[in-house]
């Protein structure tokens, strides 16, 4: 909770002021959010970090912009130190059949941060290949 | 001796330039591998050719990590790029080159392939905080962005984190190492530091986080409190 919800929200507290106007902040927060088995903490730190920008987004609307990005399994360290069983059960639940590249996310978060996404501010993008969808 | 600086692609100054030459330089963009060749075979001429990587150059460079450049070929050739450079700095291989990698160098010089990506018009230079830069989202994310040209400041509390700006600086982008514990109270003045080396900042990615014991997976009961 502590690295996950706290951290980031005294980082953007302190950043937010100083950075420059039509600036953005873009939080990696995760699928999570919406529950997942055995992950009570994980998930509350994750979705209160959503709660906690949306906000901040009201609140320094128009100068910054918030965003944040919720990605699903994506193929990091983390994900490959899980047991193959464990990690086959989670792939099928994804309609994808794979997890994200690293790449993908950062895409993801590029726009958020970029001109492109000047009217978007206070949101949450899944990028779980309709892992969320599926249910 | 003549100095040749390439930026941005296709202008070429220097003294006693041949046509042909400064023909040679302009596809100094199409690639680290084939400007590094351009650059060798430059000094072999007894031209003595500094390269700086255009922001074009930037964008091929890290864009074998973006989506579209994700499959083994663009990661071969990337690999194979990096090698050559850091080669020419003096410094040991980033990565040896694989078969993969010799195969698509091969098949570029046959071909003349020239995958580039043009700078973004008008884009402001601006700079990036990105937490949790040593994993591997956030090293995708610090990448990205420097490949847009902004500055990046490579939050980690790991000391990894350093080989992640050295990274991008080999690129050609500006970046900076920040090595900060963002679970520690001063976390965001040591933050902010860092940003005001790097002349301010105008995006916040808020990208470090974890489950415990760093497992995705693992049941973690709500009386442990704050972990």
């Amino acid at each position: 909770v502590r690295v996950n919800l706290v951290a980031p929200l005294r980082l953007a507290e302190a950043v937010g002021p100083r950075l420059a106007d039509g600036g953005a902040i873009v939080n990696i927060a995760s699928r999570a959010a919406l529950g997942n088995l055995g992950q009570a903490n994980y998930s509350a730190a994750k979705s209160a970090l959503v709660g906690a920008m949306r906000a901040l987004a009201v609140r320094w609307a128009p100068r910054i912009r918030i965003n944040v990005v919720a990605p699903g399994l994506v193929d990091t360290a983390m994900t490959r130190g899980m047991p193959p069983e464990v990690l086959e059960k989670l792939l099928a639940r994804v309609p994808a059949g794979r997890a994200a590249d690293p790449a993908e996310v950062a895409e993801v978060v590029a726009f958020l941060a970029s001109e492109g996404a000047s009217y978007i501010t206070g949101h949450v993008v899944l990028a779980c290949a309709g892992r969320s969808v599926a249910g | 001796v003549s100095l040749v600086v390439c930026e941005p692609p296709g202008e070429v100054s220097g003294e006693g330039l041949e046509d042909e030459r400064a023909r040679a330089f302009k596809v100094m963009d199409d690639g680290i591998e084939r400007r590094d060749a351009v650059v060798v075979s430059l000094e072999e001429q007894g031209v003595q050719a500094v390269c700086e990587p255009s922001q074009a150059t930037l964008a091929h460079g890290l864009i074998g990590l973006a989506p579209r450049f994700r499959d083994r070929g663009s990661r071969a050739r990337l690999a194979g790029g990096r090698a050559v450079l850091a080669e020419r700095r003096g410094r040991r291989r980033a990565r040896p080159l694989d078969r993969a990698a010799r195969r698509i160098r091969r098949r570029e010089r046959c071909a003349g392939l020239a995958r580039r990506r043009a700078p973004r018009e008008g884009a402001d230079v601006s700079a990036a905080i990105v937490t949790g830069a040593g994993g591997a989202i956030g090293r995708a994310i610090a990448r990205r962005f420097a490949a847009e040209g902004h500055r990046v400041l490579c939050v980690d509390r790991a000391e990894t984190v350093t080989d992640v700006a050295a990274e991008l600086e080999d690129f050609g982008a500006r970046a900076a190492p920040c090595v900060v514990d963002l679970a520690a109270d001063q976390a965001p003045e040591g933050v902010l530091e860092g940003a005001d080396g790097l002349d301010g900042a105008d995006v916040l990615v808020n990208n470090a986080g974890i489950t415990r014991d760093g497992r995705a997976l693992s049941s973690i009961p709500m009386t442990s409190g704050s972990s």
